[in-house]
């Protein structure tokens, strides 16, 4: 019944905007071993277009998973992004999900 | 994703999240290699400042005496590692847990025991150490040891540094499972062996440790950055 009740959560979890697709948890991944990362370094790290790596972040923006700011550096200001604990949270309890769902399916 | 099988769609966000964290470590390494690479010609530079102008300016070979006498240079460098580190420091424990996620056969009874001794003998927890007992030995002046043992318990001490700097970086590296080491990695350990050890009979072996640091920094900062 627990399992049944895991499986569903997982589900409903996945038709959510941020992990219905892989690049948005892949994002959330990346984020949450390096806690904030630059435009300019994700872009570089994604092999996506920058224009789809944007609609991406609003997603992720708009479902407060992540902040984006405009930090000044030395050399020139530079976009950066961080994960929230939001982010955070979902993101372990998506592993977490994700974990139970993979040791149940091999046994 | 969400009409796929949920562990596909997982490795597909797994494989993202590697190739950046792969990217991130390689430019961290570099930027190591190079600072790392800076410390002895800086020290050198410091050496001749001193020599040569004790006489038209004491008092900057003053400046340049205590520089090269104190730990206070040493300490930067090793502070400035240990930051570089500590950037990358949450990306074994997050390989760890998606390893855990793929791994179909419950945990070996070893497994706490290997995590235990490999934090323990980490960098994160091994260089402040160092750090503390440089400075209290020093200002202590505990050690009375004649300059040449000194000399190489100093070069054993920085060697072994090195080595787990090095030994921190390909665990990062055999985690992600992207890469095989690069040639910079070979240029790294084999100048690290021939400065070292060359160095404990002729101090200018140190440079042969720290140009081919600074070969592979260059190396890797110019592809990666």
């Amino acid at each position: 019944m627990e399992v049944a009740e895991e499986f569903k959560e997982l589900m409903q979890m996945m038709r959510s905007p941020v992990f219905s697709n892989s690049v948005r948890v892949g994002i959330l991944l990346i984020l949450l071993g390096v806690d904030r990362i630059t435009f300019t370094d994700l872009l570089k790290s994604v092999d996506l277009s920058k224009s789809s790596l944007y609609s991406h972040l609003k997603v992720l923006q708009n479902s407060e998973m992540i902040i984006v700011k405009d930090v000044f550096t030395i050399s020139r200001p530079r976009t950066m992004i961080q994960i929230t604990p939001k982010g955070r949270t979902a993101l372990q309890k998506y592993l977490e999900l994700i974990e139970k769902y993979s040791k149940r399916d091999v046994t | 994703m969400n009409d796929q099988d949920p562990l596909s769609g997982f490795h597909e966000s797994e494989s993202i999240a590697r190739k950046a964290y792969f990217r991130l470590a390689r430019k961290n390494i570099g930027i190591t290699y190079l600072v790392v690479s800076t410390y002895v010609p800086l020290i050198y530079v410091l050496s001749i400042i001193y020599l040569d102008f004790s006489k038209s300016s004491p008092f900057l070979s003053q400046i340049a005496w205590e520089l090269t006498h104190s730990p206070f240079i040493y300490i930067t460098y090793m502070l400035i590692v240990s930051i570089l580190i500590y950037r990358l420091k949450k990306i074994p424990l997050v390989l760890e847990r998606i390893q855990e996620i793929k791994k179909t056969e419950p945990p070996k009874r070893t497994r706490k025991v290997s995590r235990l001794l490999t934090s323990s003998f980490s960098p994160l927890t091994y260089l402040p150490t160092v750090i503390y007992l440089v400075v209290a030995l020093t200002l202590l002046n505990v050690l009375p040891l004649n300059k040449e043992l000194s000399n190489i318990i100093g070069n054993i001490v920085n060697l072994s540094i090195l080595i787990l700097i090095l030994l921190y970086f390909h665990k990062i590296f055999s985690q992600l499972n992207v890469d095989k080491p690069r040639v910079e990695d070979f240029i790294a350990i084999a100048g690290v062996m021939i400065g070292f050890i060359g160095g404990i009979f002729n101090p200018y072996f140190f440079f042969v440790f720290s140009f081919s640091w600074m070969i592979a920094g260059l190396s890797i900062v110019r592809k990666f950055w």
